[in-house]
């Protein structure tokens, strides 16, 4: 019998794969311009992400077709193209039924930086 | 920089342009002495530069060119910018750090794909990562940008106070990695004995 996704991953390939992605915060995006030298820190906000009207599963699914846009490629590259419907699809099913639209907080960092003149 | 290839560019590029043309006039300079623009839009070798110059707009006041290439690196020569900008694009590391990926290392992440719920070593080594690719980005446009010169940086965030666990790109990065566990477990359970 063949099931969809079956022998195709292994909890080793999943240990072995990371997202380099990291969201700072204004302290550590200050500090390493500090560190830095060059550049004079002029302005930093953080900004909300306006609230949306849509429904948990409009939201879910706007959020694992972006994820999806963002990583497809390193997935892809990773566990191969055959796991990636199958994989989004319970991503969905899990976003729906998670609390992350209830707890999850999203912000822009917005960096005005000035080159100093020495 | 780091501009990827869809059509959202241009509307950044638009508003530079005209936010320095109103400071041009502001000041009271005529028509004849306003400055011409140069905009050099830079996206990784790999991406597909046509898809982003189809979507030039056809009446634009300025000179567009591809600059490919990492901008963990140089791109320009020394004192040739005036103004940079970067959206959504310096959240993404150059590597994963080699310590996550290192089964001897405290910060070895196993079972998970992403640092949010994992221990201190991990959530460092991926902060370590960035402070260290950010001040790469930095120290790059620090050569390139002229005295007196603008970066404007936008990434995704959290505030100071906020924990890593309650973003929401954080938390859905998690929960795809449950799914991936998931499917590996449901791997191992059909095997046969």
């Amino acid at each position: 019998m063949n099931f969809p996704g079956q022998g195709i991953i292994s909890e080793e390939k999943v240990d072995s794969f990371n997202i380099p992605i990291y969201f700072s915060s204004p302290q550590e995006i200050e500090a390493t311009v500090e560190r830095n030298g060059y550049f004079n820190l002029e302005r930093l906000e953080c900004l909300p992400l306006e609230k949306s009207q849509d429904t948990i599963p409009q939201k879910a699914r706007s959020v694992s077709y972006h994820i999806r846009a963002g990583l497809e490629f390193l997935l892809k590259e990773h566990f191969g193209h055959e796991i990636l419907d199958e994989l989004f699809d319970s991503f969905n099913k899990k976003l729906e039924k998670s609390e992350v639209f209830q707890l999850g907080l999203t912000y822009s960092l917005l960096a005005f930086l000035k080159r100093k003149e020495t | 920089m780091g501009c990827s290839v869809g059509p959202n560019t241009f509307v950044a590029v638009q508003n530079i342009v005209e936010a320095v043309l109103n400071k041009y006039q502001s000041q009271g300079h005529d028509h004849s002495r306003l400055p011409e623009f140069q905009v050099f839009l830079n996206v990784h070798a790999l991406n597909d530069f046509n898809t982003l110059f189809k979507s030039l707009p056809p009446n634009r006041n300025y000179y567009v060119a591809g600059m490919p290439g990492s901008f963990h690196g140089r791109l320009f020569p020394n004192d040739s910018l005036h103004i940079v900008h970067t959206s959504y694009a310096l959240q993404w590391l150059s590597q994963v750090p080699k310590e996550v990926e290192d089964v001897s290392s405290p910060a070895w992440n196993k079972g998970r794909i992403y640092y949010s719920s994992a221990g201190d070593q991990t959530v460092k080594a991926y902060a370590d990562q960035f402070a260290e690719d950010l001040d790469c980005f930095l120290h790059a446009r620090a050569q390139e940008v002229v005295r007196g010169g603008l970066i404007i940086l936008m990434v995704p965030g959290r505030l100071d106070t906020s924990p890593h666990t309650r973003v929401v790109s954080n938390i859905s990065y998690d929960i795809l990695g449950s799914c991936l566990m998931d499917m590996a477990k449901m791997v191992w359970n059909l095997e046969p004995p």
